[in-house]
């Protein structure tokens, strides 16, 4: 499994390393050229020094013989012990006047044939290394110039280079195995809100589908992601309720008539003086009612799993409302109901006839039992979209009710009195709907009319 | 004793009102919850039976109403809803038995009986006075050994009196307990009832009597007859 705050370290880490590599050669560098401009500097003063020395000589001399200025420049306290050398060549190369400290050996010759003041560097024979300035000084009376060479030893810059170095890279090392740290730290606090989340969604179950994860409190990049698994809890929770309340539903519509039954068939065997033929009617009506609503179920279930059956053949739309309207006239007749319909009798459509008659008759059952007596059903098959609405006044339903008509087992009437009805009949229609790939949608005018609408998907 | 029974489905209803009369006890019914609300203000009921989903007014408000108003009478809920959570906050609520729908009559007489005896704060369903015996359980009646054959009204009537043993009855609270509302008991009915009961308790003239008269208000079975 891939980890987000391994990929994060496996390239925060390197970087680190390198960026502090970087710096640590930048100081390194920087430290150096100032180390060797220090060392420059120092030798230009030498030199100078040296120059002085020479004029001083030549000017209370002749020229041929050095006199007492240039011995008493070479006894000087720094030119007795390591660190600080003089040498002067004669005009044909020859060493005429060294350092002390210099012993017999020669400073290092300058790297080429030499014409004017150069800086170099080099190795003494006893292999200190020393920072050369070598340059001619002219001397009067046509003689050729005199060649002289003043050096510093290297080795106390080179140790505290050196020792700048060890300090770097312990420096660095550590700096780096701090940053390393504190990022291993701050990914450990950053990545807390996701290891809440997890552990919050491992304990969710069925029954804390009501708890939401606190998305205020996250980090603004997880905040998106914990908003749209509140988003899939509260969908799964309204999932889970409308299956509690079907369940339920479900169980009154079964059970109520079977108590009928079994106490009715109860109180014949034990006390037969009590039974009347009523009973028996009585226990019929509660079977038929039982049947109703396992045979609407059983339609239900085969609805919703006979797409693969549809069979698509041209329908005229007409005919098959004029059809439909016709198993429900005595019922309209009852209760004073009129139709009013507006077809168009060439409509053809392409669907399977048997889901559509099932869509057409739930939907006409529905508005003849639930219309207030003495009201007008409409009813509209028409070459638009929608190409059918049926609409008749609901006055008891709210707009709360209109997602739940299409539930199953959803009366608007929660003590579910009413023994003819199982609530089943609209979600039968808009499962067929599904089936056939169109769209049934309810709408709850501001007059209080309800709009069954039957839509292409296109 | 009297029940009142609250159920919107009839063909639940009727046999089970049928039953609870086979059995001896004075039943009220009613489909509509607030019909069912009236009736339990307006008279004193041993056991009720209520569904709860109801038309007019749910079952758990009309028991909550109940509790509210301090009326202890025992309570059993009858309905198709089964879950754990359904149980659980009816018998919050101050319900006494909860039976899911479908139910065997037996299961639900035996629960009325013991739901019964609870209001009486009894526990065994036999209730005696000198050699007197009557099994609410097995509705028989035993005096001195011998089995007595009573009508389900006199032996209403006596379980009743014998549940409130040591205590005057008065004749409004036999009237209330023993007939339903459909009987509307002339003022002798309960005195020509008693008469009966004693003459059919009484196995010989050397029969201690068992129901004495307090003249002016009512009848009393004593603790030691």
């Amino acid at each position: 499994m891939r980890s987000i705050r391994v990929q994060l370290l496996g390239w925060l880490l390197p970087g680190f390393v390198l960026v502090c590599t970087v710096a640590i050669f930048g100081v390194y560098y920087s430290a150096q050229q100032a180390i060797e401009a220090d060392l420059d500097a120092r030798l230009s003063r030498l030199a100078g020094s040296a120059r002085l020395a020479l004029r001083n000589q030549t000017t209370a001399g002749t020229g041929a013989s050095r006199g007492p200025g240039l011995r008493a420049f070479v006894a000087k306290e720094e030119f007795q012990s390591p660190g600080q050398y003089f040498e002067l060549w004669t005009s044909t190369g020859e060493p005429e006047r060294r350092s002390p400290n210099l012993g017999n050996a020669d400073l290092p010759p300058p790297p080429k044939s030499m014409h004017d003041a150069i800086r170099y560097n080099g190795t003494l024979r006893d292999g200190e290394r020393v920072r050369v300035s070598t340059m001619q000084y002219p001397q009067g009376g046509g003689n050729p110039p005199l060649a002289f060479a003043v050096a510093l030893s290297r080795r106390e810059g080179e140790a505290r280079l050196s020792r700048l170095l060890t300090d770097l890279a312990i420096g660095g090392i550590g700096c780096c195995a701090v940053l390393c740290l504190l990022s291993a730290l701050a990914l450990k606090v950053a990545m807390r809100p996701l290891a809440q989340v997890g552990e919050k969604a491992a304990a969710m179950g069925a029954g804390s589908l009501h708890e939401r994860f606190d998305a205020e409190a996250m980090p603004s990049e997880i905040a998106p992601l914990v908003a749209r698994l509140n988003d899939l809890m509260a969908r799964l929770e309204q999932g889970f309720e409308r299956e509690r309340r079907f369940s339920g539903y479900l169980a009154h519509e079964l059970r109520t008539p079977l108590a009928a039954i079994r106490a009715t068939s109860e109180v014949a065997a034990k006390w037969p003086e009590q039974s009347s033929p009523d009973d028996f009617h009585e226990i019929t009506q509660a079977t038929m009612r039982l049947q109703q609503t396992v045979d609407s179920l059983l339609l239900l279930s085969r609805v919703e799993t006979a797409s693969a059956d549809v069979t698509s053949q041209p329908v005229e739309l007409s005919a098959l409302v004029e059809e439909c309207l016709t198993l429900h006239l005595d019922r309209a007749k009852q209760r004073e109901l009129t139709f009013d319909l507006q077809h168009d009798p060439s409509l053809i459509v392409e669907t399977d006839p048997h889901l559509l008659r099932i869509i057409v008759s739930n939907l006409i059952a529905n508005a003849t039992d639930y219309a207030p007596q003495g009201t007008a059903i409409v009813i509209a098959a028409t070459n638009g979209d929608p190409f059918l609405r049926v609409g008749n006044p609901a006055p008891d339903l709210t707009s709360e009710d209109i997602p739940h008509l299409f539930d199953r087992l959803w009366r608007k009437d929660a003590t579910r009195s009413d023994a003819a009805h199982a609530g089943l009949g609209l979600s039968i229609a808009s499962s067929c709907a599904v089936a056939l790939e169109l769209v049934l949608t309810a709408e709850l005018g501001e007059s209080g009319t309800l709009q069954m609408s039957l839509h292409s998907k296109k | 004793m009297r029940l009142l029974f609250v159920e919107d489905s009839a063909s639940i209803r009727k046999p089970v009102t049928k039953a609870l009369k086979a059995s001896g006890y004075a039943v009220d019914s009613t489909g509509d919850g607030i019909e069912g609300w009236q009736m339990l203000q307006d008279h004193d009921y041993d056991v009720i039976i209520l569904d709860i989903m109801l038309p007019g007014m749910d079952g758990r408000e009309i028991l909550r109403r109940l509790r509210a108003a301090g009326n202890e009478t025992p309570v059993l809920f009858l309905t198709a809803q089964d879950s754990v959570e359904n149980r659980v906050a009816g018998l919050r609520l101050g319900a006494d038995d909860y039976l899911t729908k479908s139910f065997a009559l037996e299961e639900l007489l035996a629960r009325v009986e013991v739901l019964g005896r609870r209001k009486y704060a009894k526990r065994s369903p036999i209730l005696v006075v000198g050699d007197l015996e009557l099994d609410q359980a097995a509705k028989t009646v035993r005096r001195g050994g011998r089995e007595l054959h009573l009508t389900p009204q006199l032996f209403a009537l006596l379980e009743y009196l014998l549940l409130r043993k040591g205590q005057v009855v008065s004749r409004t609270e036999i009237e209330e307990h023993i007939y339903d509302e459909l009987v509307s008991p002339m003022s002798n009915v309960v005195d020509t009832a008693v008469c009966a009961l004693r003459r059919a308790i009484t196995l010989s003239d050397k029969s201690a009597p068992v129901i004495h008269t307090r003249r002016g208000m009512g009848y009393i079975i004593p603790e030691f007859p």
